[in-house]
């Protein structure tokens, strides 16, 4: 004689399967998850909600390793070198001491002064002064007229138009955009460096990858091309400045 | 029309060892009034008033003065443009380079003193 069966629901995700009648525990045939009977009846009119959890990447600034946070997480650990990891953003409006280390975008005030020996963050606006050394993964943007007794470092240099920076030692980037003014010890670009019409960068040493100073631009120092022995070499193009054909027309 | 070279205060020899394509060695200096393309050996200064090409594997012992410079070979006393100066891959400049407007390419062997737009 067949046992009759009834319909129980999962406690865990509500997934509804055939058991029978006088079943005392069973395994939910969708999630696996183990469940006695008890539960099962209390289940019948609970339905369980999954919110789907909005995640993000997140590489750690030390080792590299990646990992899944939560889109609204504001601090993590590397779950490879535990190291501590700030999510969120940072303004600093007057005196900061201390080291910082941010995922996110650190916004120096015209007023602020981050009194640290090194700050670190994806984006880094500069308004105000720094003590020690920046470092932004991402940019590096001076708004204001600013000035960091040490150097910086990271992937793009950006001095808008009316600001300044004044730098004591390296500022060494992959790339520069130079519309407003820079004094640097030595200014190190990896890739290409461009002064805009209104830019102007002085410094005792500039060594670049690939250098534009547009016209109106300024720039004096001595410099230096960082050779790149892989990169092949192109025959340029001429047809927007001097070519050897425009000149024999 | 074509460009000429006039005013050279020195001697032009062939020497087709020791020079690029053409084979054409100058001593002593040259004065372009109009565009120009330097295809030789330049044991002088080159000034012209106009544009001027110093071509691949041309070599300039001393100053380039002119108003729009483009280098594709080597220029030993250094680049002084009223314009645009444009050093392109592959040229060889170990000096001085001054300029109204500059662009330096990748793969350029360029060591010196820059002034751009002072």
């Amino acid at each position: 004689m067949a046992v009759p069966k009834t319909e129980v629901r999962c406690p865990e995700c509500g997934h509804a399967q055939m058991e029978s009648e006088n079943f005392i525990s069973t395994v939910c045939r969708s999630c696996s998850f183990y469940f006695k009977s008890s539960l099962a009846r209390q289940s019948k009119k609970r339905k369980v909600n999954r919110v789907s959890i909005q995640k993000r990447e997140l590489t750690c600034a030390d080792c590299g390793a990646v990992q899944m946070v939560a889109e609204e997480a504001q601090s993590s650990t590397c779950l490879e070198c535990g190291r501590h990891l700030e999510l969120g953003h940072r303004l600093i409006e007057g005196e900061h001491l201390g080291n910082l280390s941010l995922e996110g975008e650190l916004q120096i005030g015209p007023k602020g002064n981050f009194g640290g020996s090194k700050a670190r963050a994806a984006r880094i606006v500069l308004q105000g002064r720094a003590s020690g050394l920046l470092e932004a993964a991402e940019w590096l943007r001076v708004e204001g007229q600013a000035k960091i007794r040490s150097g910086g470092k990271g992937n793009q240099l950006t001095i808008l138009e009316g600001a300044s920076l004044e730098a004591g030692d390296l500022l060494s980037f992959e790339s520069g955009e130079v519309d407003g003014e820079l004094r640097c010890e030595t200014l190190s670009i990896a890739g290409m460096l461009r002064v805009g019409p209104r830019g102007r960068v002085v410094a005792e040493k500039i060594v670049f990858g690939e250098l534009t100073v547009e016209l109106g631009g300024r720039l004096s120092g001595y410099g230096e091309v960082k050779s790149k022995p892989a990169e092949a070499r192109k025959e340029p193009a001429s047809e927007d400045g001097i070519s050897e054909t425009s000149l024999q027309k | 029309m074509s460009s000429e070279i006039r005013g050279v205060e020195g001697k032009v020899m062939e020497n087709q060892n020791q020079t690029p394509q053409s084979g054409l060695q100058i001593s002593g200096n040259i004065g372009l009034d109009q565009d120009g393309v330097i295809r030789a050996t330049v044991k002088g200064d080159i000034r012209s008033v106009s544009k001027l090409v110093i071509a691949k594997e041309s070599v300039v012992s001393g100053v380039v003065r002119a108003r729009d410079v483009r280098l594709e070979g080597r220029v030993d006393g250094g680049i002084e443009g009223s314009g645009q100066v444009w050093l392109v891959s592959g040229s060889v400049l170990r000096t001085r380079c001054a300029a109204k407007a500059l662009r330096i390419d990748p793969g350029t062997d360029f060591n010196g003193e820059l002034q751009v737009g002072e």
